[in-house]
């Protein structure tokens, strides 16, 4: 996609989100909303090393994690301001990120990745268990300051509305960084990395160095959404943020919106976290029309539902879709 | 003068040798074909030049300066590029950020649009198709992109790895012309070919390997007259 056009569609997508909180009242409405645009950066991070790089890795809810409690306990015991406690989070989920890449430059099958990502992820899930003396444990982590004022805006838990603003421009700064990585030189390398491997070496790609910067990128991304996901729900255990379920999630969204699309996460973000919600009233069948839901969502519409308006057009035009076959899933990339 | 040169090259992958003290010689401008069975350690010696296999002994020059020991990323930016067997096009990237993405290394970046016009009129059928993905050309498209892409980096010496392999004998004749062409733009051409006979009738110069050594090298016409080595390693 055109940098332009992209930028362009960002800036319009962000200032009719800008809009819903003005048309929804309800507080409860918008605390969903605010979940959503958290776990649409969250998705749109991991889009990145698994959509765009090919790196398929099953534990990205650590950086998540780990943003959201370094955020929470620097701003509990420290006093100070959020905004840097964050900032700090975003660093040691970046510096996590690179130290898991390292093992994950050697490999080159992608249930090795995911593997190896998972057991990382496991055990950091097992340290904020186990740290209760920091952490509570599954008791929980209570008290977490809401995010400091900004001028006249202060934040409130009893107050959705300032968080929601926070949480949109995180997404379209994180949005409008996708998209100038893609268009950039650099863009064009993750794409020769994702696709061949062994091409990308033979046209001069530092294969390494670009996965460690994607790794580094994403990983800062989801451990800034972790952060402001901490200040927001003030409360943390480790099975909330670092469970499995949390991974499954995104890849859930992913996969619904399209993966390596820059729209799909998003997409598949706010789908998943309102659908679930409006399912509610359904009782126990909640769980199980969605499920239904997300198989019948990738066998009709295998890239995502952002490819439905290609889809549409290829179809009035009868050009050749790649819709099917044509599509390789990262899973089954080709082994050397 | 010699562009590149292999002196007494030996190489191998985890402890076993392959290549046995290669030499191996190439001149500006021309065609020069690597010839023989599968196994022979061909492909090893483009995978050698190009810095993926690191050479135990022996030297690489391009020019008179050192390649051995170089990154394959170090060797790409000085112009030596290396067409893998098997295409290995960019599938899900377009045409034109496939070729795009040929031009990697800062050297050819600058010059992308210019490399980019001579490599859609020597293919105008990737201009064709420059907005459709990689993945959906025919096999005969996606080795001219391969070719192509190699192109974009602006190479003063191209190895190209079994270009004709899983061709139909239409197109192995297209791409062998093509080879042509890119000689006559200045480019010096390494060729590894299986279809020995349509390799020689290109080539200016050729050399016969077996079991990781140079058999024999000389002029194509010599190779090709030779029955000996016609029948023992060409199979013609």
């Amino acid at each position: 996609m055109k940098l332009k056009s992209a930028l362009i569609q960002i800036t319009i997508a962000t200032v009719l989100a800008a809009l819903v909180p003005l048309v929804i009242h309800s507080e409860y409405a918008l605390h969903v909303a605010v979940l959503a645009l958290i776990f649409a950066v969250l998705a749109a991070s991991w889009n990145l090393v698994s959509g765009y790089g090919g790196m398929f890795t099953f534990g990205h809810q650590a950086f998540f994690g780990l943003g959201a409690y370094v955020s929470a306990l620097l701003a509990m015991h420290l006093g100070i301001s959020t905004y840097l406690s964050i900032m700090i989070g975003t660093v040691f989920a970046m510096v996590a990120g690179v130290v898991i890449c390292l093992p994950v430059l050697r490999l080159r099958g992608a249930p090795y990745i995911a593997i190896a990502t998972l057991a990382f992820a496991e055990i950091v899930k097992l340290i904020a268990d186990n740290l209760t003396s920091l952490t509570h444990g599954e008791s929980g982590l209570a008290g977490i300051p809401p995010l400091s004022p900004i001028g006249a805006m202060t934040f409130s838990i009893a107050d959705s509305r300032p968080y929601y603003y926070c949480a949109l421009v995180l997404l379209a700064v994180t949005m409008v960084l996708v998209a100038a990585v893609l268009a950039s030189p650099i863009g064009l390398a993750f794409g020769a990395i994702r696709d061949s491997q062994d091409a990308a070496e033979s046209i001069g790609v530092d294969v390494t160095k670009y996965k460690v910067l994607l790794f580094m990128l994403s990983s800062a991304l989801a451990g800034m959404a972790g952060g402001l996901f901490a200040h927001y729900v003030t409360v943390l255990t480790p099975s909330s943020i670092l469970g499995i379920d949390v991974m499954v999630q995104i890849i859930a969204m992913a996969l619904i919106g399209g993966l390596g699309t820059l729209f799909g996460p998003v997409v598949g973000a706010i789908i998943l976290t309102v659908g679930l919600e409006l399912l509610r009233s359904l009782g126990d069948y909640q769980l199980m029309l969605y499920g239904a839901l997300l198989v019948i969502i990738i066998i009709v519409l295998p890239r995502g539902l952002s490819s439905l308006p290609m889809l549409i057009a290829s179809a009035a035009t009868k050009q050749p879709s790649l819709r099917g076959e044509s599509w390789k899933h990262p899973i089954k990339q080709r082994e050397p | 003068m010699a562009l590149l040169e292999l002196t007494g090259v030996e190489a191998g992958y985890a402890g076993v040798q392959v290549l046995w003290g290669v030499d191996l010689e190439l001149r500006e401008r021309e065609i020069v074909a690597l010839l023989g069975a599968n196994g022979a350690g061909k492909t090893t010696v483009l995978r050698t030049i190009s810095g993926i296999v690191k050479p135990w002994r022996g030297g690489i020059s391009l020019q008179e300066q050192h390649l051995d020991g170089l990154s394959p990323r170090e060797i790409v930016s000085r112009g030596v590029i290396h067409v893998p067997e098997g295409r290995h096009v960019f599938p899900r990237m377009s045409v034109v950020d496939n070729l795009r993405a040929g031009a990697y290394t800062e050297r050819a970046w600058s010059h992308q649009r210019e490399t980019l016009e001579d490599v859609y009129g020597l293919f105008p059928r990737l201009y064709e198709r420059r907005s459709q993905f990689a993945g959906t050309l025919s096999g005969g498209e996606q080795q001219m992109l391969a070719i192509g892409r190699g192109l974009m980096a602006r190479p003063k010496c191209l190895m190209i790895d079994e270009p004709s392999l899983g061709l139909a004998p239409k197109l192995v004749d297209a791409v062998l012309d093509l080879v042509i062409r890119i000689r006559d733009l200045g480019c010096t051409v390494l060729l590894v070919e299986q279809n020995a006979q349509r390799a020689l009738e290109v080539a200016e110069r050729a050399y016969v390997m077996e079991h990781g050594r140079i058999l024999f090298a000389g002029a194509s016409a010599a190779v090709a007259g030779d029955p000996a080595i016609r029948q023992a390693y060409l199979g013609l």
